[in-house]
């Protein structure tokens, strides 16, 4: 729903440039052969890692198309839901970090300087990136926590 | 004589090294050329802006000059732009001057260098080109991040129908890149081996949040792009209009017309200026503005509405007088007094601001099928007064008013409303009597008709009836009867009686109305005539009376065969000999019975006619029952005697005997008649109605025959249902 908004090329169907990128946001992308072998405190710290850029960038995204879309409050409402969501996961990783008596890495900030001085353009570009991004690691999450289920059950 | 050929030489050295001078002067440079010149970059408007100055300029002199103004792209000889800029320099004065490029700066290296002239009158020989100034380049940095290829210009805002150039800087010549307005493919050209152009002619307004524009890279390496903001064009507020209600505040309103509010420019705001009085105001409002009036100063007024947005300014003028835009606030305090069943004043009054100005007020009554129409001036409280009003009437008034001179615009009507007073009632009530005679004395029972609201003036409370006793010359009964009441009865003897009958209101009495009843009804008799109906009832007519009379009377009853004959009855005009009566009640197959009267100048009614008839004669629907008697062989008596032909739907005109027999033959005094079901009989006719009995004859003894008796009318006969049977005895038989 939120490419709708933006125009083309987002919004051409099957609209898909795995080559956009953000730097401050980690990429959910990774080999099957590298996720699987994973140990326990890398898997959760990566999680938690992007979970926690994701909320920050989440937040810059909703301001941009709170500029960009001003009468759409379905989209803003939506944005907010998924930064909601992420950060509800943020706290499911710490509690099985925990649990786990694994260490929580502190908060850190992790857009910097990028966001002021953005064009338009460039806001829908990474309002595409972070989505996308937000969406991958969801689907990442889900594995990862099945995986942790399975090794500790109950 | 050599000191004369030395002061010569000396002199002459002294002239050629002063000519020297001179020429060494000309072929100097001219010292006022441009220097310390500067570039300024405004990217966001494709702007250059240069400042420089002119030195070695004496303290107060002003020269005037010519500033010649070269800008190349890409390289110094490729020159795209030349300007002349004429100027007065005056010492120590920082000149200025700018240009906008049709391609964003970022697209291209830019250079700029100028030369001056001296452009003035009072030193012609002078005035030739100084020499160039270097060569500024203009180069706006962008190589910030490892981006493969830039897009220009950013989320700039134009206005819909101008032309845009785009172009993309990619760092290397390889890529090979695509660029898409909306989806759709653009072609460019190339500028440079790192730079393509894309000129737009006539941008379209697509949708507030802008138009995408993008390019990308055949080694999908990136997507960059640009929004470009396309504004609509600012139009020129229309039907600006400014009025004053109370000539304290002005109330201006205009229509703004299509929105050119964008992601990127704020909706067009609007500001009233007016000149005579150099106030100016920001509307808060798209749509209209208040202004305030300064009291009794200013009376004309020059206004300048303007619509600003961020690329573009309109205005409008408005010009007037402010009296002559006097909207007033709609009247108040509507009252009528001295409300009388036929008069009314009516108050009102209006909002006045200290300047007494008259006002010209229009006032509309509307009542029951009237509209009273009156123009009033006014100056404070209005006035006006109504007669010849109805009574008890319910009047709807409205009032408005406007300027009584230079007519601006109506203000609102106030509207109330109000009753008049009852009023006696007009007219006397129609009445009419029924004198039934009863053991020696009669029961008249009165009846009258309930007044029409204009006739009754107010609502009747009851009916007042008097009646004298002309015999004994006193008055024998009193009677109030509460309304509503359409009749009464009284018992009386054979006296002559006077009866008084008025209608009361709550004001008055109505006039009389007198009818006299004796107790012997003394009708002679009249002959009773027939009338036929039609569709709408019966039309009546009657000889008209020698005698004076005030009126006639047509009575009859609504329901002559119901228990209550519901007597009606319908008064005329001494001079009316004819009308039509008809009723709701008129049924088909009925016999209605009109009696006429007339009534004398001393208020007796006398029966002067009888009328009868059927508003629709119907066939009878049965036939008579008849018995058969004398039975011989040749013959046979019938008899219907029981019969009556008066309560028939139809005038019997006759009978039809009916007889079927064997032998098929019809006798004198009978005719053939073929029956609906093909039966062949004889049909005896007789003519008189009142007849009861008929012979049969000229009969075959020992034979079997069917008879039928059925009435005939002047709309058809009986029903041909079943015959009577009978056989003739034997002739030897007794």
């Amino acid at each position: 729903m939120q490419l709708q908004y933006q125009g083309s090329p987002f919004s051409d169907p099957g609209f898909s440039a795995p080559e956009l990128q953000l730097s401050s946001l980690p990429p959910a992308v990774v080999s099957f052969k590298t996720w699987h072998a994973l140990d326990d405190r890398e898997r959760l710290s990566h999680a938690q890692g992007a979970f926690l850029a994701l909320t920050q960038h989440l937040q810059l995204v909703g301001d941009d198309q709170r500029d960009l879309n001003p009468g759409s409050p379905m989209l803003l409402a939506q944005i907010r839901a998924a930064r909601l969501r992420a950060q509800g996961l943020l706290g499911n990783m710490a509690a099985i970090m925990t649990a786990l008596g694994l260490p929580i890495p502190p908060e850190e900030d992790t857009l910097g300087v990028v966001p002021f001085g953005a064009s338009a353009f460039e806001r829908k570009c990474r309002g595409y990136v972070v989505t996308r991004e937000y969406g991958h690691w969801t689907d990442r999450a889900v594995r990862d926590l099945a995986l942790l289920k399975a090794k500790y059950p109950g | 004589m050599a000191l004369f050929s030395v002061f010569q030489t000396t002199f002459l050295l002294a002239l050629l090294s002063l000519r020297t001078y001179q020429s060494e002067v000309l072929s100097e440079p001219l010292p006022w050329a441009p220097e310390s010149l500067r570039v300024f970059i405004n990217s966001t408007h494709q702007c250059l802006h240069l400042q420089w100055s002119v030195h070695n300029l004496a303290h107060h002199q002003e020269l005037k000059m010519v500033f010649q103004i070269e800008i190349s792209r890409i390289k110094t000889s490729n020159v795209i732009w030349v300007e002349n800029y004429s100027t007065t320099v005056k010492w120590n004065q920082v000149l200025h001057w700018s240009w906008e490029s049709k391609l964003p700066l970022e697209c291209a290296k830019h250079f700029i260098r100028m030369r001056s002239a001296v452009d003035d009158a009072k030193t012609p020989e002078q005035s030739f080109w100084s020499n160039w100034s270097s060569w500024e380049e203009v180069h706006v940095q962008n190589s910030l991040g490892h981006d493969p290829f830039f897009v220009f210009p950013k989320d700039k805002l134009v206005e819909e129908g101008s032309n845009v150039t785009i172009c993309y800087v990619s760092r290397s010549q390889q890529n090979n890149i695509s660029c898409y307005l909306e989806g759709v493919r653009m072609q460019g050209e190339q500028l440079e081996p790192n730079v393509s152009v894309f000129n737009l002619n006539h941008v379209a307004f697509i949708r507030e949040t802008g138009t995408n524009i993008y390019c990308k890279g055949d080694q999908g390496d990136s997507i960059k792009g640009i929004v470009l903001f396309v504004s609509k064009v600012l139009e020129e507020p229309k039907d600006f209009s400014c009025e004053t209600q109370d000539l304290t505040t002005l109330n201006c309103t205009w229509d703004p017309r299509s929105d050119t509010g964008l992601l990127k420019q704020l909706s067009q705001s609007y500001t009233l200026f007016e000149s005579f009085s150099g106030k100016k105001t920001l509307c808060k409002h798209k749509s209209w503005c208040s202004w305030e009036v300064a009291p009794e100063s200013q009376e004309m007024y020059n206004f300048t509405l303007t619509a600003e947005n961020y690329l573009r300014k309109r205005s409008v003028h408005l010009l007037f007088n402010l009296t002559h835009r006097v909207h007033p606030m709609a009247p108040f305090s509507v009252l009528f007094t001295d409300v009388s069943a036929t008069n009314a004043t009516m108050t009102w009054k209006v909002h006045t601001t200290g300047n007494y100005y008259t006002l010209l007020c229009q006032v509309e009554l509307y009542g029951e099928g009237e509209v009273i129409q009156r123009n009033v001036s006014v100056e404070v409280d209005g006035k006006q007064l109504f007669g010849g009003l109805k009574p008890d009437t319910e009047y709807r008034a409205q009032v408005r008013c406007a300027n009584a001179n230079h007519f601006w615009k109506w203000s609102e009507w106030t509207r109330q409303n109000f009753t008049t007073a009852e009023a006696a009632p007009s007219e006397a009530p129609d009445v009419w009597r029924n004198v039934k005679s009863v053991q020696g004395h009669s029961v008249v029972t009165l009846f009258w008709k309930p007044l029409s609201k204009l006739q009754a003036n107010g609502k009747i409370l009851f009916y007042n009836i008097v009646i004298e006793n002309l015999d004994r010359s006193s008055i024998s009964k009193l009677l109030s009867i509460p309304a509503p009441a359409n009749g009464t009865e009284l018992n009386l003897d054979q006296c002559l009686y006077q009866i008084h009958v008025t209608a009361n209101n709550s004001v008055g009495t109505s006039p009389a109305s007198v009818i006299i009843v004796s107790g012997d009804p003394g009708n002679k008799e009249v002959e009773e005539e027939r009338v036929k109906g039609m569709e709408d009832g019966f039309s009546l007519s009657w000889k008209p009376q020698p005698g004076n009379v005030t009126g006639y009377i047509v009575e009859w009853c609504d329901h002559p065969r119901g228990p209550l004959c519901d007597l009606q009855w319908k008064s005329v005009g001494p001079t009316t000999t004819s009308t039509v009566v008809s009723s709701d009640a008129f049924r088909p197959g009925v016999q209605y019975n009109f009696r006429i009267y007339g009534i004398s100048t001393e208020r007796v009614p006398y029966l002067l006619e009888k009328k009868t008839g059927y508003s629709q004669e119907l066939a009878p629907s049965d036939n008579p029952q008849v018995v058969m008697s004398n039975l011989t062989s040749r013959s046979f008596t019938l008899s219907w005697k029981d019969y009556s032909i008066e309560s028939q739907p139809s005038f019997i005109q006759g009978y039809h005997v009916y007889l079927k027999s064997k032998a098929g033959q019809c006798h004198s005094g009978s005719e053939k008649a073929v029956l609906s079901d093909d039966a062949v009989c004889c049909k005896y006719r007789i003519d008189n109605p009142k007849q009861k009995t008929f012979v049969v004859e000229n009969l075959q003894p020992e034979s079997f025959y069917e008879f039928l008796v059925t009435p005939y009318t002047s709309v058809g006969e009986g029903p041909h249902g079943a015959f009577t049977k009978v056989t003739t005895p034997d002739e030897y038989c007794l």
